[in-house]
């Protein structure tokens, strides 16, 4: 599939998606109450990669919400393009409301690195959000081990700051494969930027980049697991 | 049983004393609200800052509240159950983010936000005493653990039913007993029974002031375990609030007393086993997820822990005593 042209970084929406976009912010956050925590001081306009937990299909829109909207109008999801490009809804909702980076998963080969659009449109000025765990976490386990693209990115623009997000709750409210929400609290928590050390191994770095996203939970996890007594 | 007619009844009579009465009480409180905003500006200037904001955020909530009772009694009897049934979502709501749950429990969730809330509010309504003292602790209580049962997850599976029964019972059922005072069916006192409500919340909100007034700057606000100070500051003010408060009550000035002990003494009850589940929790307020927050105590649960335990001690001992 091919990708998106670079955007610039503020790009003027029309009218329609953008109602759209109020819309979703407004529905998520009467259905949440979601509320930002920013642990790791303001967050800033360069081009950054947060990077979250990803439990539920609600993550992309609920930091979405939280962010301050000067940030957000240059902030664009990366998402799965095999998913988001399915469907007219889904489309409408990656490209226009959105305006989601897509990328490629399951297959890899040379031709087509997936995390070659996320770089131009870091390049572009734009900041990205990010899911490291490469796919929603169903598990007991508060957090997967993270899949390489963090470190890809990282190493390829190193100047790029790179901010955990941690998000509470959402799993709770939605859980794969139930059609209603319940309207319970969320929560999302920025963390403190990090960056690649120089000569950082790859495991090394994932594993720091974890526990940065880790340290963020509230506290013990009332979710499933994580709980030993 | 009729349907249809408590829903219509408004909570006024045209009586001249009821309004007077209203008048007075509502006076005496925005002079107490008054006295307390002046207590906060006093305790800013002498640089006490972290207890003006506490003792701030109180009035403020506690005004909100009052003014949206004054609203809701005013637009009648049905409002001030949506009022309470809107209060009772919200506090289901910040329990239950809190407890452990799984995904076997979401229907059993569901069930409790949008179907038995709002069935407790119907039956209050209508006025169906019978129903509403048991739907929860039997009703509910026997067929609710029985969702995830047959979801087939036993994992901490009495740890997850006896948490969201307890969010019921704290967020819906202690809640309902407020708006349930109007229903209460005392000789020479119908069309007043509003009055009741505000007693309550009068009561219950001044001995939660008093214990916060006296034990400013003696040491940190202690909500598990009362000192004796605050234990004898809050039962004179519940004690005298309710003896002062009996010519708009139907109570005689000894019961008044005693009843607004009672509140206040419940009220403290309330606040220690709700700071303790929040202990439990490792929060410090109700508003999820603010344990690193300055701000201690955020949500609406903090505030309305006190009338949650005295609301129905409250109704029941009104019950017993004034109807037949």
């Amino acid at each position: 599939m091919p990708t998106q042209p670079p955007i610039p970084p503020m790009p003027s929406h029309p009218l329609l998606p953008r109602l759209a976009g109020s819309g979703l912010r407004g529905l998520a956050r009467v259905i949440t109450g979601v509320r930002p925590r920013f642990a790791g001081g303001r967050l800033s306009p360069e081009p950054t990669v947060y990077y979250a937990n990803h439990t539920s299909h609600g993550d992309f829109v609920l930091i979405w919400t939280v962010l301050p909207s000067l940030i957000r109008a240059r902030t664009r999801p990366v998402a799965g393009a095999d998913y988001w490009q399915t469907g007219r809804v889904r489309r409408y909702v990656a490209d226009d409301v959105l305006d989601a980076v897509l990328i490629e998963r399951g297959k890899l080969d040379r031709a087509s690195d997936p995390t070659a659009p996320v770089l131009a449109a870091l390049d572009a000025g734009a900041s990205v959000i990010i899911f490291p765990e490469g796919t929603r976490n169903t598990t007991e386990a508060p957090l997967l081990p993270f899949k390489a693209g963090l470190y890809r990115l990282a190493e390829a623009r190193p100047a790029v700051s790179l901010v955990p997000v941690w998000i509470e709750n959402v799993c709770r409210v939605m859980p794969k494969g139930e059609l209603l929400p319940l309207p319970l609290l969320c929560s999302v928590t920025f963390g403190a930027g990090l960056a690649l050390a120089s000569a950082e191994r790859r495991p090394l770095f994932l594993e720091r980049a974890r526990q940065a996203l880790l340290a963020l939970r509230p506290r013990e996890t009332p979710t499933d697991g994580g709980v030993q007594q | 049983m009729t349907l249809v007619t408590p829903l219509i009844t408004p909570v006024f009579n045209a009586d001249w004393s009821y309004g007077a009465h209203l008048a007075i009480v509502m006076a005496a409180v925005c002079i107490g609200l008054l006295l307390a905003t002046s207590a906060c500006v006093l305790l800013r200037r002498r640089g006490r800052t972290a207890a003006a904001d506490r003792l701030e955020g109180i009035v403020w909530t506690w005004s909100g509240l009052l003014a949206l009772l004054m609203l809701a009694s005013m637009l009648g009897r049905t409002a001030i159950i949506c009022t309470f049934a809107a209060l009772s979502f919200q506090a289901l709501r910040e329990f239950f983010s809190l407890i452990h749950t799984r995904r076997a429990d979401h229907w059993a969730l569901l069930a409790a936000f949008f179907v038995v809330l709002p069935a407790q509010y119907v039956l209050i309504g209508i006025d169906w005493y019978g129903l509403f003292a048991i739907l929860l602790p039997v009703y509910v209580a026997l067929l609710m653990p029985v969702i995830p049962a047959l979801r087939g997850d036993t994992t901490r599976y009495m740890d997850r039913i006896a948490e969201v029964q307890w969010g019921l019972m704290i967020c819906v059922y202690c809640l309902s007993h407020v708006p349930a005072l109007l229903s209460l069916d005392i000789a020479g006192y119908s069309g007043r029974q509003m009055m009741l409500i505000i007693f309550l919340v009068i009561i219950s909100v001044a001995s939660d002031h008093s214990r916060t007034l006296v034990v400013c700057g003696v040491r940190p606000h202690q909500h598990l375990r009362p000192g004796i100070a605050e234990l004898v500051a809050a039962a004179a003010t519940g004690a005298m609030l309710g003896a002062a408060l009996s010519p708009v009550t139907p109570f005689p000035v000894a019961v008044a007393s005693g009843l607004g002990l009672a509140i206040a003494m419940m009220g403290i009850a309330g606040r220690s086993v709700l700071t303790a589940i929040k202990r439990d929790r490792g929060i410090s307020g109700w508003k999820q997820h603010d344990a690193s927050q300055d701000d201690e105590s955020n949500g609406l649960l903090d505030r309305l822990d006190t009338l949650i335990f005295a609301a129905p001690i409250f109704f029941h001992l009104t019950r017993f005593m004034f109807t037949v």
